[in-house]
């Protein structure tokens, strides 16, 4: 009796102190979050970052999506940078700007001089700039950089290569003498210099690559997967893929001071949870949250949006070369079939832009007269349908990702409207890999939804591999000799007046050809903790030493 | 004994091959090219063949798997492309902290069982024991990834008594000295007591919501065992004697309904540490099931492979305990075992 | 008697005989509030699944980008998802999903499984020892990574879920039912039959299938239940049923996204399917064992 009385006791006891030791620990681990905070990084704290997608690869030669080359762009130096200008219509109290891509300025390289009708680039370096590990960034190490990601092959060749796929456009590269650097193509190539601010052209510790296994042909190098070896704003301080970095304040860099000399960034692949942090204000800036999120946080205390038109878009593509979508008419019936304003609102609800051409508004060479967007009309694409004399009913399979709600949701939607034409789509969510191989099929031959985008907003660059017939990123197969000339053409013109008339023309026969159907252009959104009150927006560049309190 | 022991050791090893066997060939024949993943968009031709020839993707399968096997054994598990990190580096990293999840759920269920079976049992009150065993039902049902999706809006975003998915620790929260890799344990052996209430507070609810399983079963078995027992001559026989009800459960019931919810408890334990995946995908717990589900998502083979073959090992090797165990604790079981 | 008569009576007793057994089987289940719960509860399921869809006439399919994301209500009693779709007419589509699907696992589980515990228990020992060996390889995986890898691995979709669910039962059947086999094989009417020189197959079909048939049932009452949750998973990871099937699971992924915007019906309703179709199942599972075989003996593995 006793002993039962006794041992209910202790239970009871064992349990309340518990409970208290949960509880009370609320107040414990704020403080030791005030504590923490305070030590691990001066009088400003951290800046925490929560960032989706996780990212592959941390290798400047190996990096491909626009938010791996985002994520380490800090951490290394680039030759050049573009210029600033402001974000219209940012939020109150927030020094927001973005990248000016019609301006280059000096970064590691003081000054340059183009030469020899524009085949010969010569870059001024810099003196006095070190890499943590204590050797002099010069321009053996520019070099160094240059050559190994063209060894390599992979996404860093195609970018130094500036974005030409159809052969090395380098004569020679040299390092004549420590702070210069010179570079000689086999013909003019404008598009170099915008190439020249991208994070794969950072420039790289060769001592720290040959300790680490060195550069070998066409392979990967897995030390650098997971390491930097840079001279940026920051260095890394820890990595643990598909969880967290840490950033610290790199003490040799040459430029201004970080705003914070450390940050944290959290990958967090959940958008509920994303939204969940962004919302109770656990991460000062949160970038990758999905626009259903986002337009969620709209009007709330705890948030800043900062919206910024880009250079990327949601397409559905459309095989050129399959029947019968290889008939003008019956394309472009599809492109009045689509409702764009509805799926602007619902599926990228209202971040977004609506045109109808080959590039979006972000491109400076953008002109709305010619991109008018589409209007949605049934009816008008039920008669171009019959106008085209395609045979009804048409079964196409159409092909999305598997993980990406936007493009379930753009297919589904349209599905539903062309089945109205006497289309039938059947609807494949394919794995990652699955996605790659189909999409890249040579000739398509099915539909496909899919998001992109070129790391540089220039025509040139996208054309080059969006519209040449032979390129295997031509995801429609659209081939149009006249257009292709055009570009050829275009690479011996310096005359941007001349230039902005090569792209006028090309985006009028683009858009009379109707090749594929561009969805909306994407407006890409961050979301910042109220306090935070400066950002700058890059595509391909997150300068995470720009951003802060 | 001795070719017992042999015996079962052959079959295990000959399990854990043929586990690997299987997974090998059902990975190798998804569609899909996954180098050009790993790669980029822009990978030139070379580049693509030359990493197909390093995956030996072009080789037959068995000569794939022999190399693979051979590499696994020397220690090279092969490097995950889809997130840039040699496979060891990555499971070192994670498997704490599925571990430490498995662990704490298995205390719940365990500890949990105990109480309601006690609870159902130590007397005889229909209604307590209704709900024992309905909680019990629920258990079961409850998917973990919906129930945990539950909790999070209850006890997080309503009423705030518990962190979000923000994984083990809050965001700012330094971890504590690596000793054991367990952010409880390591917390509490460097006397940082914030640390482990807040460690303790991440771990209650992906715990919960794994452990309920788990902790269903448990009941069950336990209950039923318990109602066995307690019925056998030798309690009665006990409580005859004037023995006191509390000691008759705890020093002849409880022992003896044991043994089995000790064994099914060990199988548990092991289905613990690999079946965390939905809810650590929920909770955003970095561990290795998380891994593995994007690893299967991304076709990135090498972590796969390497976490299945684990898992088989830590499977076969608790089965085997789990055998001698119950050999060595229950004389009967030996002696049944050379009748049949 | 004449024939007529007789007929009448032998009619007559056949009905007394099949009222008496129906108000006796729910005299039955009315005692039992667990077991009555759980009738109900499936039977129900089942309704929405063959009847609901012919009563209910929206349309599971039907996208009004227009109408998104509104709170249930007399027009969309589950309310509506993300593309406008009615909720309730995807539920009783996703029933239809799971249920069918579940019984097509359970059946198929038991068909393969059983003929491997079949063979293994009746062949020879060496036969026996491999098969055993290999179902361990197979049991020695984690069923959901298991499942996962086959449904990577045969294209993603319902079909190749319901095939990866399907092989994580089959070891679990096929040493049920060798070990079943192994016992009923030393019961001494199966000795004596075998010793009077009755074919394998009159054995196997007089002797040990209807033995063997109450351990069957019982389980797979259970695994029907796991089948459900399995596919659940499998859908919440992107892997089961493809857009725009409506099944439970991917249901439950589509509503984890609203979860925190405050449209918490599109996840819910879905949850709540799976979570009374596998505590039904389990339910009748615990009452059939207990009714087949209260003692435990049966289910021994």
């Amino acid at each position: 009796m006793r002993s039962r009385r006794s041992r209910v006791r202790i239970v009871v006891g064992a349990l309340t102190v518990l409970a208290v030791a949960v509880c009370g620990a609320g107040g414990t681990f704020a403080a030791n979050d005030a504590v923490v905070r305070a030590a691990a990084s001066g009088a400003e704290g951290p800046l925490v970052i929560n960032y989706t997608p996780t990212p592959i690869t941390l290798d400047p030669a190996m990096v491909c999506s626009l938010e791996d080359d985002g994520f380490i762009s800090s951490l290394y130096v680039t030759l050049v940078k573009y210029g600033d200008k402001p974000i219209p219509g940012a939020p109150a109290g927030v020094r927001a700007t973005q990248e000016d891509t019609t301006k280059f300025r000096p970064y590691l390289a003081r000054s340059w001089k183009v030469t020899n009708g524009g085949k010969t680039y010569t870059f001024k370096l810099r003196t006095g700039t070190k890499f943590p590990s204590g050797r002099p960034v010069d321009a053996s190490a520019v070099k160094f950089s240059f050559d190994r990601n063209l060894k390599i092959g992979a996404c860093g060749a195609y970018f130094t290569n500036a974005g030409q796929t159809t052969g090395n456009i380098f004569k020679s590269i040299t390092a004549p003498n420590p702070t210069t650097f010179v570079i000689r193509l086999t013909r003019p190539e404008p598009l170099i210099m915008h190439s020249l601010t991208q994070a794969h052209l950072g420039i790289v510790d060769p001592g720290v690559v040959n300790a680490n296994g060195g550069v070998q042909k066409g392979k990967p190098n897995p030390w650098m997967a997971s390491h930097a070896a840079g001279s940026g704003p920051y260095v890394l301080r820890s990595y643990e893929p598909g969880r967290q970095a840490v950033f610290v304040a790199n003490p040799s860099y040459f430029g201004p001071k970080p705003r914070h000399s450390t940050v944290i960034v959290n990958f967090i692949p959940s958008d509920p949870t994303l939204l969940l942090q962004a919302r109770t204000g656990k991460a000062d800036i949160t970038v990758g949250l999905t626009k259903k999120s986002v337009s969620s946080l709209k009007g709330k205390s705890c948030c800043d949006i900062v919206a910024v038109d880009t250079a990327s878009w949601q397409l559905i593509g459309l095989p050129n070369k399959v029947p019968p979508f290889n008939n003008r008419r019956f394309r472009e019936a599809l492109t009045y079939a689509v409702p764009y304003q509805d799926i602007l609102n619902k599926v990228a609800f209202g971040y977004g832009k609506l045109y109808y051409g080959p590039y979006p508004p972000a491109f400076p060479s953008f002109r709305a007269s010619i991109a008018r967007p589409r209007a949605f009309d049934l009816d008008r694409a039920k008669r171009l349908v019959a106008q085209s004399g395609a045979k009804l009913p048409i079964n196409v399979d159409m092909v999305i990702r598997e993980g990406v709600l936007d493009q379930e949701q753009i297919a589904t939607i349209v599905q539903g409207e062309w089945r109205q034409l006497g289309v039938n789509i059947r609807i494949r969510k394919l794995s990652s890999a699955e996605y790659e191989k189909a999409i890249y099929a040579t000739p398509n031959k099915t539909l496909l939804v899919r998001f992109d985008g070129p790391s540089v907003t220039e025509p040139a660059w996208l054309l080059e591999y969006d519209l040449r017939c032979v390129s295997i990123f031509n995801t429609s197969d659209y081939c149009n000799a006249r257009a292709e000339a055009l570009i050829n053409r275009a690479r011996t013109i310096t005359s941007p007046a001349a230039r902005q008339k090569i792209w006028d023309d090309i985006a009028r026969m683009w858009v009379r050809d109707s090749p594929r159907i561009p969805v909306y252009a994407d407006t890409k959104t961050f979301v910042l903790k109220k306090g935070v009150r400066y950002f700058h927006f890059a595509q391909d560049n997150f300068d995470f030493n720009r951003w802060g309190k | 004994m001795l070719r017992l022991i042999a015996g079962r050791l052959a079959g295990a090893l000959f399990s854990i091959f043929g586990a690997s066997i299987v997974s090998f060939a059902v990975l190798r024949i998804a569609p899909g090219d996954p180098t050009r993943l790993f790669l980029g968009d822009f990978a030139s031709e070379e580049a693509l063949t030359q990493l197909r020839q390093d995956l030996g993707l072009g080789d037959p399968i068995y000569v794939q798997y022999v190399d693979y096997m051979r590499d696994f054994l020397r220690g090279d598990w092969g490097f995950a492309y889809s997130v840039g990190q040699p496979v060891t580096t990555q499971l070192e990293s994670r498997l704490p902290a599925t571990i430490e999840l498995g662990l704490y759920a298995f205390i719940f269920a365990f500890v949990g069982a105990l109480v309601l079976a006690l609870l159902a049992t130590y007397r005889h009150r229909p209604l307590v024991d209704g709900s024992v065993r309905a909680v019990s039902f629920f258990g079961l049902g409850t998917p973990p990834f919906w129930f945990s999706f539950i909790a999070q809006i209850v006890f997080f975003e309503r009423l705030s008594v518990l962190p979000g998915p923000d994984g083990r620790l809050s965001l700012a929260t330094v971890p504590p000295p690596t000793l054991t890799h367990l952010y409880t344990v390591d917390a509490l052996l460097a006397g940082q007591l914030g640390t482990f209430a807040d460690a303790v507070s991440h771990l209650f609810l992906p715990a919960v919501t794994l452990g309920l399983a788990p902790l269903a079963f448990l009941v069950r078995l336990l209950r039923a065992n318990l109602l066995e027992v307690s019925r056998e001559p030798f309690i009665v026989v006990a409580r005859s004697k004037g023995l006191g009800r509390w000691t008759a459960f705890s020093r002849h019931a409880l022992p003896n309904a044991f043994l089995p919810t000790l064994t099914a408890g060990g199988l548990l334990l092991g289905q613990l540490l690999a079946g965390s995946v939905l809810v650590e995908k929920v909770f955003n717990w970095p561990g290795v099931g998380a891994l593995v589900t994007d690893g299967i998502l991304r076709q990135d083979f090498a972590v796969v492979q390497a976490f299945i073959l684990l898992s088989a090992f830590v499977y076969v090797l608790v089965n085997l305990v789990v055998d001698m165990l119950y050999g060595v604790i229950d004389p009967r079981v030996r002696v049944r075992r050379n009748l049949t | 008697m004449s024939d007529a008569s007789a007929g009448d009576a032998a009619r007559g007793s056949v009905v007394t005989g099949i009222w008496r057994r129906v108000s006796g089987a729910s005299r039955f289940v009315l005692h039992d509030p667990a077991l009555a719960a759980a009738t109900v509860l499936l039977g129900l399921l089942v309704l929405c699944a063959i009847i609901g869809p012919l009563v209910w006439r929206q349309d599971p399919l039907g996208i009004d980008v227009g109408g998104a994301l509104q709170p249930p209500s007399t027009a969309h009693p589950m309310g509506t998802d993300g593309n406008g779709r009615d909720l309730f007419a995807r539920f009783n589509e996703g029933a239809r999903i799971s249920l069918a699907v579940g019984a097509a696992v359970v059946l198929s589980g038991v068909l393969v499984g059983g003929l491997i515990g079949l063979a293994a228990g009746v062949l020879h020992r060496m036969v026996d020892s491999f098969l055993m060996r290999v179902l361990d390889a197979i049991l020695a995986f984690p069923p959901l990574i298991l499942a996962m890898a086959v449904t990577v691995g045969f294209g993603v979709g319902l079909r190749s879920a319901a095939l990866g669910t399907m092989l994580t039962t089959v070891p679990y059947y096929a040493r049920l039912l060798r070990s079943d086999v192994m016992r009923i094989r030393v019961l001494p009417h199966v000795e004596s039959a075998v010793a009077l020189g009755a074919s394998p197959k009159r054995i196997v079909l007089r002797h040990i299938l209807p033995h063997a048939a109450p351990t069957m049932l019982i389980q797979s009452a259970a695994v029907f239940g796991y089948s459900i949750l399995t596919l659940a998973a499998l859908g919440f990871v992107g892997l089961g049923a493809q857009i725009p099937t409506p099944e439970w699971g991917a249901m439950i992924t589509d509503g984890l996204q609203y979860s925190l915007t405050g449209q918490w019906w599109i996840a819910v309703f879905p949850g709540l399917g799976v979570l009374f179709a596998v505590v039904a199942a389990n339910i009748l599972a615990d009452r059939a064992r207990d009714i087949l075989d209260p003692r435990g003996e049966l289910s021994r593995v």
